[in-house]
């Protein structure tokens, strides 16, 4: 979570109104997966990594790097799976000693579309995630007039969440000085004991966070100080011209590829 | 017409939960423009008390007064006295909300309703005086404790309250932010603002505070000077506190000497004041930040104004911190010292440098420039 604040904060794409990413991200989303055939979300992969390398420059956090990994591997095993339990004309054979596996054409093609719109999905929402504070996605709802209630939510969720991890962390730190996690029952009851430490200790910050809040003359929202880029009509126009070409053009595709 | 004192408590007595009593009956007075510190030991009252200043708790018993009026509880009442009156929360991490510096600091100027030019005006105002102004764009937690600290600072100042009380503005700071945090309290008290804290460094209270109340287990116990209340031992064990080192060593130096042990110096410098005779040296007060080459002598910061000029890394200053004490020892030694002073410590500094006159009978020659 430390990781991909402070990438999102150091993003170059941060500058961009964040309604505008929201747009297209979800536009490039909706193409990907209304799409019959893999071209589209090819191109969406493609487009989502450029927009991933320019916001990133690829220079993601290990931890972040690996996670995605981790997903992607089992983006691919449930592609396989689909292409393998798929009813069709057997197209390849893959023999595993006594073993034999079938794939055939159709559960191919659409474990390649699988495939292909998972990846593209995962490429686009990182762009935007990798790009959009959080502040800057709350100012994004509150111009999609999301109720105040549940923006307020997520700032503060956002906000104390972090402050949550570093208290958990010390609480793991200490019990790690004092030998909490020598031999998995030991661990077991160290892990129990944090959570519950980590519930009173989080209803006192709220109770402090209450008192605070009034000291400071808090009236129920929370007020933007720098608001980002407002969206543009290029920002709705892009989207929507995104979408609209890559519709048609999964249109034109339908039946020509298979 | 405005009242002498800025807050007075009369009577008032607290309990959370209505049995665990946290204040009794406590009666308190904080003059306008006085720096008055808060001792007590843990749990003895002093956050619980701040929190009545400003009416966020409401006392069970008796009644609090800000500038002669008797708090009214209703919100648009309570809007006017948090403007008033700033309560800066000892933990930062409890106060700070925004996801970037400038945006907490925004904060309370924007919940005022204030226009967006004013609001822009008191946020470069507080970040400057805090330091924070290369800062403004990061993330809250990617900052340093000390970093934080000084946000929830900058958050009460954005207010531009005329009383700002600290819950313990040093604990957890390093030795010179905490300096730094002192000085910003003298800038802001030269400014005409009240200041009140509260605090464990007994050292640091009894040569920074006019007054000083005391609370032992949610009474009070003493109010008056410094020098008043560490005169009595027994009282100051009893409310869980130590006497300053400056008190102590003063108290066992005059015996040695068999001198008087009034009147109480409250600085290293006041005590050399006290016990040194012969020729003062001279002391170079520069408020000026150009960079003009410094004499080859001593030379002493004092305010964060000078902190980073090219001046300030010159070889020959010794005292980065806490300049005034360390120029004025040198001087008291008979040597010449430069300090560099920010435009904004001027009283402060005169009334320490007559302090050595009026009380101890040693008046160092100063060039102003």
């Amino acid at each position: 979570m430390f990781a991909i604040d402070e990438v999102a904060n150091a993003s170059p794409a941060r500058r961009w109104p964040p309604l505008g990413k929201l747009f297209l991200t979800l536009a490039l989303l909706l193409a990907s997966l209304l799409s019959g055939e893999v071209v589209v979300p090819l191109m969406v992969l493609a487009i989502g990594l450029g927009l991933l390398f320019h916001s990133t420059a690829l220079r993601l956090p290990r931890v972040v790097a690996l996670a995605l990994l981790d997903g992607a591997l089992i983006i691919v095993i449930g592609a396989a799976v689909i292409a393998a339990v798929t009813p069709g004309t057997p197209a390849f054979t893959l023999g595993i000693g006594q073993w034999a596996i079938v794939l055939t054409d159709r559960g191919i093609a659409q474990g390649a579309l699988v495939l292909t719109r998972s990846l593209a999905g995962v490429a686009v929402m990182l762009f935007f995630a990798t790009s959009t504070p959080i502040p800057h996605l709350a100012h994004a709802l509150r111009r999609l007039r999301v109720p105040k209630e549940i923006t307020e939510l997520t700032i503060l969720v956002y906000r104390y969440s972090f402050l949550v991890l570093e208290q958990s962390e010390r609480m793991f730190l200490a019990a790690r000085c004092r030998l909490g996690f020598k031999g998995l029952r030991t661990s077991l009851r160290t892990f129990s004991q944090v959570a519950v430490g980590m519930f009173t200790r989080s209803v006192e910050v709220a109770e402090r966070s209450q008192t605070s809040l009034a000291c400071r003359n808090f009236q129920g929202d929370f007020p933007t100080f720098r608001e980002p880029a407002r969206v543009t009509a290029a920002w709705l126009a892009a989207p929507a011209i995104a979408f609209v070409a890559l519709v048609l053009l999964d249109r034109m595709l339908q039946g020509v590829i298979l | 017409m405005s009242s002498e004192w800025i807050i007075e408590t009369r009577s008032i007595s607290y309990a959370y939960h209505r049995r665990d009593v946290a204040l009794r009956e406590v009666s308190l007075k904080i003059g306008r423009g006085h720096k008055t510190v808060i001792l007590g030991a843990n749990g003895a009252g002093k956050s619980t008390l701040f929190l009545h200043f400003n009416g966020v708790l409401r006392p069970a018993e008796g009644e609090v007064l800000v500038d002669g009026v008797p708090l009214s509880y209703r919100n648009r009442d309570l809007t006017k006295v948090r403007e008033k009156v700033a309560v800066v929360l000892q933990n930062p991490d409890d106060q700070i909300f925004s996801t970037t510096v400038e945006e907490d600091v925004a904060f309370g100027p924007l919940n005022l309703g204030l226009p967006r030019s004013e609001v822009e005006a008191r946020v470069e105002e507080a970040l400057a005086l805090t330091g924070l102004a290369a800062l403004r764009e990061r993330p809250s937690q990617q900052l340093s404790y000390g970093q934080r600290k000084r946000v929830a600072l900058a958050g009460a100042l954005a207010m531009r309250p005329e009383v700002l009380v600290l819950d313990e503005p040093t604990a957890g700071l390093d030795a010179q932010m905490v300096v730094e945090i002192m000085e910003l309290t003298d800038k802001l008290a030269e400014q005409g603002m009240t200041i009140v804290i509260s605090t464990h460094d007994v050292d640091a209270a009894y040569d920074w505070a006019d007054s000083v109340h005391v609370l032992d287990r949610g009474r009070l116990v003493f109010s008056g000077t410094p020098e008043g209340f560490f005169s009595r031992p027994r009282e100051v064990c009893e409310a869980g506190l130590v006497v300053p080192k400056m008190y102590e060593l003063n108290r066992l130096t005059m015996a040695a000497l068999e001198l008087p042990e009034h009147p109480h110096p409250k600085s290293a410098s006041e005590l050399l004041a006290k016990t040194r005779r012969g020729p003062s040296g001279r002391l170079h007060i520069r408020t000026r930040t150009d960079d003009e080459p410094l004499p080859s002598i001593t030379t002493g910061i004092y305010g964060p104004a000078h902190r980073g000029t090219a001046a300030a890394q010159g070889p020959h200053v010794e005292y980065p911190y806490n300049g005034l004490e360390g120029c004025l020892g040198e001087v008291l030694l008979g040597r010449d010292a430069v300090l560099l002073l920010d435009p904004g410590l001027t009283e402060r500094a005169k009334k320490k440098i007559d302090r050595l006159e009026k009380v101890f009978g040693r008046k160092p020659e100063v060039l102003w420039s």
